[in-house]
């Protein structure tokens, strides 16, 4: 059977899989007969939970590429950025006095993060 | 005939009639066939080789243990340790004949493959023959709803495995010795695998050696076909089929891109009694593993390509595991100069029997190992990738085909041991000539392949023998 090659990207290295069963690394170029394939990773943490690829007719200078996120940076969505956000002005906030309205907004987002924290783990 | 025997062999006849006696027994509920064998990468620097070992009797025996020895004879420095080549084999695929030599050395070791010379030297046939002419041994395997294939059975006990189990094979730290037989109403490759055994939900560590060898080498015709029951009808209720054979099923366009891999899934999931199946096996007659595949490669392709193979060895090879990738096929095809060519009769009915066997037989050998040709030859190329992300780049892939027509015929004494070597009948006893001249061929063979010699150079192994600029012309690696 033809060989094809694939990347799959990923912000850390994890197991490839391909119908369940480890064929290399993420972000490495792998090795794969010809074939259809349901591709995911190991472990969890990751979006979206498989991806169905038809690999034929790639090359050594054209591999197909398919991307995995990370399912925190989703999930968390616009929360995770506003309680990033916070944190980074809550230390400014301490220094200078700030208007009543703005200090409820920030023990709010405080919450919401801690919230969040809870969430994530 | 005295009246006695008269009577004992009308009894036999009579029993003959007997239920079919299933050689496999099934696996008690909750279990799986374990496999406790992995291919060593601790040291990427070390090569890994695959062996395949053709049909052929024990001419094919003797051949592949003639090469076995030639990889026990090379020995290459590694700081702190001197190794053998037989010490990196990880892989021996065998069908038929080879399978007794593979699964001799599978249980006994590198060390102990002399001790495989007396079943070469003794007469087997007139053993096999001495046992097939007592009567009581025919009444024996009657009751028991036996054939004419347990005196293979028998004889292969008695001279190489004395009742030795498949648990023996499949211990952490030996070789995968994977004995090949066929399916003989699918002509599906069944081998000895306890992936298969846990497609049939039957016990394979129980199975004795002798009586899989004997099925891998089940000549039909002369021999009955061996009888398997698939236990997955009644047993192994509930358990999930595999994600890779339910995805082959579904998929849209893997019948379209990989019919092979379809088919495999399809045969797997009857076999398990999945889903939807295409045929309701109840039973499995196996017979000469050579009739799917005479050199065994359809298991070397499944280990070095195959994602779901238990060897791993395509995730070794993308994860860079793996450097040196060796193959050796042993093809000991007899094809004799003196043939039907030169006979101005016209051939009969055991001569057209011979051909209609003979003809595909040879033909799909030479499709697969077209195919195995294809596949390091894409290695090979692969490895020449200019990506820094690949891990098999540089990957170096070493296909040694050992064939009798490699031999010279513009050296005269190749040419005729080349024609004493094809001439070989098919057979469970071989001369001392004829086991002569296949230990010269292995040498020979061996000796003067350009892969072969390009291995020992690249391990810096010293042989007179060696002439680099044909090891590298004939064998360029990265």
């Amino acid at each position: 059977m033809a060989i094809e090659f694939l990347v799959v990207k990923f912000p850390e290295s994890r197991d490839v899989l391909a119908d369940d069963s480890p064929v290399g690394k993420t972000n490495k170029t792998l090795l794969l007969p010809a074939d259809e394939y349901e591709i995911s990773l190991s472990g969890t943490g990751y979006t979206p939970a498989s991806q169905d690829v038809i690999l034929t007719g790639t090359s050594t200078q054209n591999p197909m590429v398919i991307a995995f996120s990370l399912a925190t940076a989703l999930t968390t969505g616009l929360t995770g950025a506003k309680a990033k956000t916070a944190k980074t002005r809550k230390a400014p906030k301490a220094k200078k006095a700030k208007p009543s309205t703005k200090k409820a907004t920030t023990k709010k987002k405080a919450a919401t993060k801690k919230k969040a924290a809870t969430k994530k783990s | 005939m005295p009246i006695r025997t008269l009577v004992a062999l009308a009894i036999a006849g009579l029993l003959a009639g007997c239920a079919t006696h299933f050689v496999n027994v099934p696996l008690p509920d909750g279990e799986g066939n374990p496999e406790r064998r992995s291919i060593d990468v601790s040291d990427k620097s070390r090569p890994v080789i695959v062996v395949a070992l053709s049909g052929g009797g024990s001419r094919a025996a003797a051949l592949g243990w003639n090469v076995l020895k030639e990889l026990r004879g090379v020995k290459y420095s590694k700081p702190g340790a001197e190794r053998r080549l037989i010490d990196d084999v990880a892989v021996v695929s065998s069908v038929s004949g080879g399978s007794t030599i593979a699964a001799f050395y599978g249980l006994n070791g590198p060390d102990a493959l002399d001790q495989f010379e007396p079943f070469l030297v003794k007469d087997n046939v007139k053993s096999l023959l001495a046992a097939a002419a007592n009567p009581f041994a025919w009444i024996d395997h009657a009751i028991h709803g036996g054939s004419r294939t347990d005196f293979v059975v028998d004889m292969m006990n008695a001279e190489l495995f004395h009742g030795r189990t498949m648990a023996e094979l499949n211990q952490p730290g030996k070789p995968f010795v994977i004995l090949n037989g066929t399916d003989m109403a699918g002509g599906e490759v069944f081998s000895f695998r306890p992936g298969m055994f846990d497609d049939i939900c039957a016990k394979l560590d129980t199975l004795p050696v002798a009586i899989a060898a004997a099925t891998s080498a089940d000549v039909p015709i002369i021999f009955a076909p061996e009888a398997y029951r698939n236990y997955s009808e009644t047993h192994c209720k509930g358990r999930p089929i595999p994600t890779w054979i339910t995805n082959k099923l579904t998929q849209k366009t893997g019948p379209y891109i990989n019919l092979p891999e379809y088919r495999r899934a399809r045969y797997a999931n009857d076999l398990r009694w999945g889903p939807d199946p295409f045929r309701k096996i109840q039973y499995l007659y196996l017979v000469d593993g050579g009739l799917a595949d005479n050199l065994g490669i359809h298991s070397v392709l499944d280990t070095i390509e195959s994602p779901h193979d238990p060897a791993r060895m395509l995730m070794h090879i993308n994860n860079g595991n793996i450097n040196n990738l060796v193959v050796v096929v042993v093809n000991a095809r007899s094809d004799p100069v003196e043939s039907e060519y030169t006979s101005p009769d016209r051939p009969g009915i055991f001569s057209m029997i011979d051909s209609v066997t003979g003809v595909p037989i040879n033909s799909t050998t030479a499709s697969v190992n077209a195919q195995l040709d294809v596949l390091l030859a894409q290695l090979k190329a692969a490895a020449q990738i200019d990506r820094p992300d690949a891990p098999f780049k540089n990957l170096r892939v070493y296909g040694i085909l050992v064939d009798f027509d490699q031999l010279r015929p513009s050296i005269p004494e190749q040419k005729k041991l080349r024609d004493r070597a094809k001439a070989i009948p098919t057979s469970w006893t071989i001369s001392a000539e004829d086991r002569a001249v296949l230990k010269e061929a292995a040498e020979v063979l061996m000796h003067q392949h350009p892969c072969f010699q390009r291995l020992l150079l690249d391990l810096n192994v010293k042989a007179p023998y060696i002439d680099p600029v044909f090891a590298k012309g004939g064998c360029p690696q990265p």
